[in-house]
């Protein structure tokens, strides 16, 4: 019974430090959606056609994600979106470092300074994915 | 005839728990594929409509298509993206007419640096810059370009100018010389073997802030 408590709580928290996490992560691109075209752009991997219509999408994709989580609604199914939305990011970060790619993440925040991909953001998202898979295996 | 109405009844009642209890089973199941796989195209679906609602309405809002012109580079056919701040700029600059830019070679790029005939622009990034680069060139690093501000007031309007970055690999070469003209600029080149290829011939390089 106690361990069940245990997990009862860490849920809650989990679910609404990822749940800021992604809300805060999805605002500033919302609010730049041409400033994170440029940055998709930077990666040089989607098709020049495609890098607005997925700098107008992603964010907004984010930000349910994370109004789920916070709020508590559609947990699972917020966790397994996180997830899966959190493993594409790795994969991009660590194909930019491998390419030798000196440009911006674009992942939490669109500021220019101090968020170039680096291995600390793939520990980051790691991190992130942990818990997205802690909250997809974790029943009510 | 009212006995069997309640008999009817009853045999609704127990039919109704037994469809409840099998309704709790399956959403208590630990794990309901069909349920989630639904769930999730409802919320991209959802995400997708307010995405595209909100661009449409916002002042801040985006072509879906990313407006993108072609250049020829060596043989390849290289798109490039035309951002909207850049057409922004642009629009604001009423008479100015667009010259392709165009590619030029190693041995050119060297000619034009021995003749002082044209003033290279170092579009990769201040550190790199500064690690080293072609003498004399400006450092302008195309990443951290501040659209709004008054672009590149320095560069001389009359004089050749040709841009580079890392090497093949990149397109901010091509980026800042299709922005060039696009401000006006009429004698632009773009070095497309870039700093990768000048420091293998072993022409002359400069390191520091200093051009």
């Amino acid at each position: 019974m106690r361990q069940r408590d245990f997990h009862f709580y860490l849920r809650i928290v989990v679910r609404v430090i990822l749940g800021f996490l992604f809300l805060y992560a999805a605002l500033d691109k919302i609010t730049n959606p041409q400033k994170f075209a440029e940055i998709i752009y930077n990666y040089r991997l989607l098709p020049i056609e495609l890098l607005n219509l997925c700098a107008v999408i992603v964010p907004w994709l984010e930000a349910f994600i994370g109004l789920a989580l916070l709020l508590g609604i559609w947990v699972e199914t917020a966790a397994l979106l996180l997830s899966g939305i959190t493993v594409i990011f790795i994969i991009l970060i660590i194909s930019a470092i491998l390419r030798g790619l000196d440009i911006e993440c674009g992942c939490f925040s669109l500021d220019a300074a101090g968020s170039l991909v680096s291995w600390k953001r793939v520990a980051e998202d790691i991190l992130i994915l942990a818990g997205g898979i802690y909250l997809f295996s974790i029943q009510k | 005839m009212i006995e069997i109405y309640i008999l009817y009844a009853e045999s609704q009642i127990i039919w109704f728990s037994k469809l409840e209890n099998y309704r709790k089973q399956r959403t208590d199941s630990a794990f309901n594929f069909a349920l989630l796989v639904r769930r999730s195209l409802i919320v991209v679906i959802a995400a997708a409509l307010f995405a595209l609602l909100f661009n449409h309405f916002s002042p801040r809002g985006i072509p879906l298509i990313t407006p993108h012109r072609q250049i020829v580079a060596g043989a390849r056919q290289t798109k490039v993206p035309i951002f909207q701040n850049r057409r922004q700029i642009l629009a604001s600059r009423q008479n100015v007419s667009i010259h392709a830019p165009e590619e030029i070679d190693l041995e050119t790029a060297y000619r034009h640096f021995q003749n002082y005939s044209a003033i290279f622009v170092d579009t990769r990034s201040a550190a790199d810059y500064r690690a080293g680069h072609i003498p004399r060139a400006v450092s302008i690093p195309l990443e951290t370009l501040d659209y709004s501000a008054d672009l590149l007031p320095d560069l001389p309007r009359n004089e050749t100018l040709i841009s580079y970055c890392d090497g093949e690999e990149c397109a901010q070469s091509i980026d800042m010389a299709v922005l060039l003209s696009e401000l006006g600029f009429t004698d632009v080149y773009f070095f497309f073997g870039g700093w990768d290829r000048w420091q293998s011939a072993g022409y002359p390089i400069s390191v520091g802030d200093q051009s």
